[in-house]
């Protein structure tokens, strides 16, 4: 029994694109937005035509590949959480993500054994503090947030310290307040955290649970972000950014890096797939050539070509991660229309079938 | 499809009590009997060779949340192509890779045995592209809220069953699996450790209370695959204790033991660990509705991968390279903890003794199956060289030379002269599997059998011999020829469809609105999923 693949019904032209891969001798695919199967073809398109492939905010994984994670979902953290510990810029997302409000701050949604009322604390820069009111801002002064953390890892772990004694006494009575909850929930944001701050953050979630249950929740899933991860770990065994030499991936977190590839100018053909409207990022321009596989009616700007595709969920039943479950789920829409955009996987497999590129020379 | 005769081989098939020299006939992907003048036929010459039925992997995490975190903690281990694969775990974890390794093995079905209901649509998509053997899940219930809820409430069987009805179907399983039941809600609580009798502090319910609530809805539902149970206190210590316990639990009802060597653990010895294989042999002799697979530990690095949490929460500090992922979940949440057995060490090598004893004492084939839990005793790839310890007693003497005399000491295995028969083999990797899983039409090579068989040339290397299958066919094709995988081709997966009362959705749509807000359907797997149109075989449910 071969693969009963479900068939083709392309209405677009996708020739150009195969031309331009074909004469391509380095492709980089940057994915941003897609749905599961999207992202198996995409794969699928990068394994034939030898291709690196990246996503578009692929740095926010560093952390969690150096160091691990120690970290609960949303409808657990919403269940759970007695305590709430927003970590840096984080106020984007207390007013504007919805999910994150009804999961964190509704008491409805808090487990039978919950009486007592969720705490919340804020570690941040005096401007970066949200305005809700319900959150409690712990003094930190001028502090930078890396040092913060650093010191409340070492009175965690009552280490001596050489700031002053009062100073000492206000980070001891926060480390005595985290120390109390029973399922404390810290809450950042990656993208605007750097590579240190997330790394000590880990730290002193680990430091914590080796008393009392502490958990990260990261609230900025890039989208698109955990689609891609799951199927090239799954095709490949490996994380973006990778590249197809043969039909063996290898990864490199710099040498394959799309950003990087373009500002080497390594990259002869960007590849830009995105199932949405966002608009190519600046850093991903400049390439010599640049196709654009997206849910735009028009081209984007910076596109040479462009290949129109539905939004999955929307256009076309799809599996996708919403970041509000954390998981995959498969969503159908509530009207179906033959006239709609061809999917991304459907578009990808067809270039697929015609597409080969030149040999890399050199990495 | 063609009539196709294999010839001259030594066939070796449990359910016919076979083992001598015949023909296997097979025709449109089933095995058929010897038809009467047949003048046209496709011919396999299997002379030389030994002929069984294909082979099947009842735990092996090959798929899932737990599985994509460890590729995600360890790219340094893939990053280097030019490295032999054996240097990790020797199986890459990529979906490819693992359905060839598995086919060039002999394997033609594997069961992924976790999946959470909540992770069951991206574990399906991912296992879809599994190419050339079958696949099939269990589902992951015992620490979700609405079943603690519901016996905590002193819900009906009735209810509890609907409920095991529902999320087996709508997550696509062949049967459901406890991991840690009770152990891994607890550990929300802050709870440590947490045995047979011990009560989650918010339900006030037990393990044990949870496991017999299981195997009655499971056995209510006709459901061929008894509870699948991932007990108590894996890995630690003194565990035999626990591992006895459930074994008396189960209550003469049927229950299977996932991974059994991690709790064959006692604590004599000068290293306060010593081997409980004799104990739980015995109970399994005096207990035949109890089966397990063992769990092998093969020497080398490895990495962790469990739904057990409170297990991997407790086991982090001992992560080697220093980093993991430890998530609480929507029921067990898991993680993955990279960890290496070293041949040096005292425990490791006791450990690989222990799975060892617990395969040549259970004198019954059918009540203990081969399994390393892939990967966290070892990789499938194992598998070969595990097969030559079991049936040469002078290939695993050998590796007894080379381990610490203090792990030899407090081990049986060193005077345990027993040498598995190929007909053992063939009993506990193909025909009680297949029983246990209630795919009667597997594992066996009697007419109207599915034609998944494996052909291995003899040799009195079995390592060799069980690492490269000279043919595999799969559903009557040949997918596997001198030990080299064909054109990729793409199977089943097997599922259940019990019969439940659909108005226990009511209760379901109650929590699922509180929790995340949105509707009790949210996580059903579709029909279809990425290319495949149809990739759900549905098994039946006992009368």
């Amino acid at each position: 029994m071969g693969q009963a693949s479900r068939p083709l019904n392309l209405s677009v032209d996708t020739s150009a694109a195969v031309a331009l891969i074909t004469e391509s001798c380095n492709p980089t695919l940057i994915i941003d937005a897609i749905d599961l199967a999207g992202a198996a073809a995409a794969v699928n398109l990068a394994k034939v035509a030898s291709m690196r492939v990246d996503h578009a905010a692929q740095d926010h994984l560093a952390p969690l590949q150096e160091l691990g994670f120690l970290g609960t979902m949303p409808g657990e953290a919403g269940l759970r959480a007695d305590m709430v510990l927003w970590i840096g810029a984080t106020s984007h997302f207390i007013e504007t993500d919805e999910a994150a409000r009804r999961l964190l701050f509704d008491q409805d949604n808090l487990s039978e054994s919950k009486k007592t009322p969720r705490r919340h604390f804020c570690i941040a820069a005096p401007a970066q503090s949200p305005s809700e009111n319900r959150i409690k801002q712990i003094p930190i002064g001028d502090r930078p947030l890396l040092d913060t953390l650093g010191l409340l890892r070492a009175r965690v772990k009552a280490h001596p310290t050489s700031i002053e004694t009062s100073t000492q006494d206000d980070i001891d009575a926060v480390v005595a307040e985290l120390k109390s909850a029973k399922y404390g929930v810290a809450v950042f944001a990656a993208g605007h955290l750097s590579f240190l701050e997330q790394t000590n953050l880990m730290g002193l979630i680990d430091d914590l649970s080796s008393e009392t249950r502490w958990t990260l929740l990261p609230l900025d899933q890039p989208v698109g972000q955990a689609e891609l991860a799951r199927m090239t770990l799954a095709l490949t065994g490996l994380i973006t950014p990778l590249a197809f030499l043969g039909d063996r991936a290898r990864h490199d977190a710099y040498l394959y890096s799309a950003e990087q590839s373009i500002a080497r100018g390594e990259t002869d053909l960007v590849i830009w797939l995105s199932s949405s409207t966002t608009a190519i990022p600046p850093r991903f321009l400049g390439a010599p050539n640049t196709i654009a596989i997206t849910a735009h009616d028009t081209a984007p700007s910076g596109a040479d070509t462009h290949i129109r595709i539905g939004i999955p969920g929307v256009d076309h039943p799809a599996i996708l991660e919403p970041a509000e479950l954390a998981c995959a789920v498969a969503i159908t829409p509530s009207q179906t229309n033959s006239a709609h955009p061809p999917t991304a996987a459907d578009v990808l497999y067809a270039i697929a079938e015609h597409a080969t590129t030149q040999p890399e020379v050199a990495a | 499809m063609t009539l196709t005769c294999i010839t001259g081989g030594r066939v070796v098939d449990p359910d016919t009590k076979r083992d001598g020299i015949g023909d296997v006939w097979l025709e449109n992907g089933r095995i058929i009997d010897a038809p009467l003048n047949a003048q046209r036929y496709e011919h396999i010459d299997a002379t030389g060779c030994v002929v069984m039925a294909g082979a099947i992997d009842i735990h092996t995490h090959v798929a899932g949340a737990n599985v994509s975190a460890a590729r995600l903690l360890l790219p340094e281990r893939y990053a280097d192509i030019e490295k032999p694969m054996t240097e990790w775990t020797g199986a890459p974890f990529d979906l490819f890779s693992t359905g060839a390794l598995y086919a060039q093995m002999g394997f033609t079905l594997v069961v992924e045995p976790a999946v959470a209901p909540t992770d069951a649509v991206a574990t399906h998509a991912e296992l879809e592209c599994i190419p050339y053997v079958d696949r099939a899940t269990l589902s992951v219930v015992g620490n979700d809220e609405i079943l603690l809820g519901m016996i905590r409430d002193r819900a009906s069987n009735a209810a509890i069953q609907d409920y095991v009805g529902w999320l087996i179907t709508t997550s696509r399983g062949l049967g459901a699996k406890a991991i840690n039941p009770g152990g891994v809600a607890a550990l929300k609580e802050n709870v440590r450790s947490f045995t047979l009798d011990d009560t989650i502090p918010e339900y006030g319910v037990s393990a044990r209370q949870i496991s017999q609530k299981l195997r009655n809805a499971l056995k209510a539902l006709g459901v061929p695959h008894p509870l699948h149970l991932h007990t108590c206190n894996l890995g630690i210590p003194g565990n035999i204790e626990t591992a006895l316990k459930t074994i008396d639990a189960a209550e003469g009802e049927p229950v299977h033991l996932a991974h059994l060597q991690f709790y064959g653990y006692g604590t004599e010895g000068d290293f306060g660990m010593s081997s409980g294989a004799a104990q739980i042999a015995e109970a399994l002799a005096k207990n035949k509705n109890v089966t397990a697979d063992v769990g092998q530990v093969m020497f080398g690095p490895t990495v962790t991968v469990s739904s057990d949490a409170l297990l991997q929460f407790t086991s982090r500090n001992r992560a080697s390279p220093k980093k993991f992922v430890i998530r609480d979940g929507d029921a067990n949440g898991g993680g993955a903890v990279p960890l290496v057995y070293k041949s040096k060490s005292k425990v490791s090598a006791l450990q690989w003794a222990i799975g060892l004893e617990m395969f040549l004492l259970v004198d019954d084939p059918t009540q203990i199956y081969m399994t390393t839990d892939h990967p966290n005793g070892g990789p499938f790839t194992a598998y070969p060289d595990l097969i030559a310890q079991l049936m040469d007693r002078s290939v695993r003497n050998a590796v007894i030379d080379s381990l610490p005399k203090e792990a030899m000491e407090v081990s049986t295995l060193p005077g345990i002269s027993r040498e598995y028969t190929l007909m053992d083999i063939a009993t506990m990797t193909r025909s009680a599997p297949a029983k246990l899983l209630g795919t009667m039409d597997r594992g066996h090579l009697k007419p109207g059998a599915i034609a998944d068989i494996a052909i291995y040339r003899d040799s009195k290397d079995r390592a060799a011999m069980f690492a490269k299958a000279a043919w595999v066919l799969k559903d009557g094709d040949v997918i596997v020829r001198d030990g080299h995988v064909l054109a990729a081709r793409y199977g089943r997966t097997l599922s259940l469809a019990p019969e439940y009362d659909a108005g226990i959705k009511s209760h379901i749509a109650e929590v699922y609105d509180r929790r995340w807000g949105v509707g009790p359907d949210t996580f059903s797997v579709p029909a279809t999923l990425l290319r495949q149109t149809s990739p759900f075989e549905v098994v039946p449910c006992r009368p």
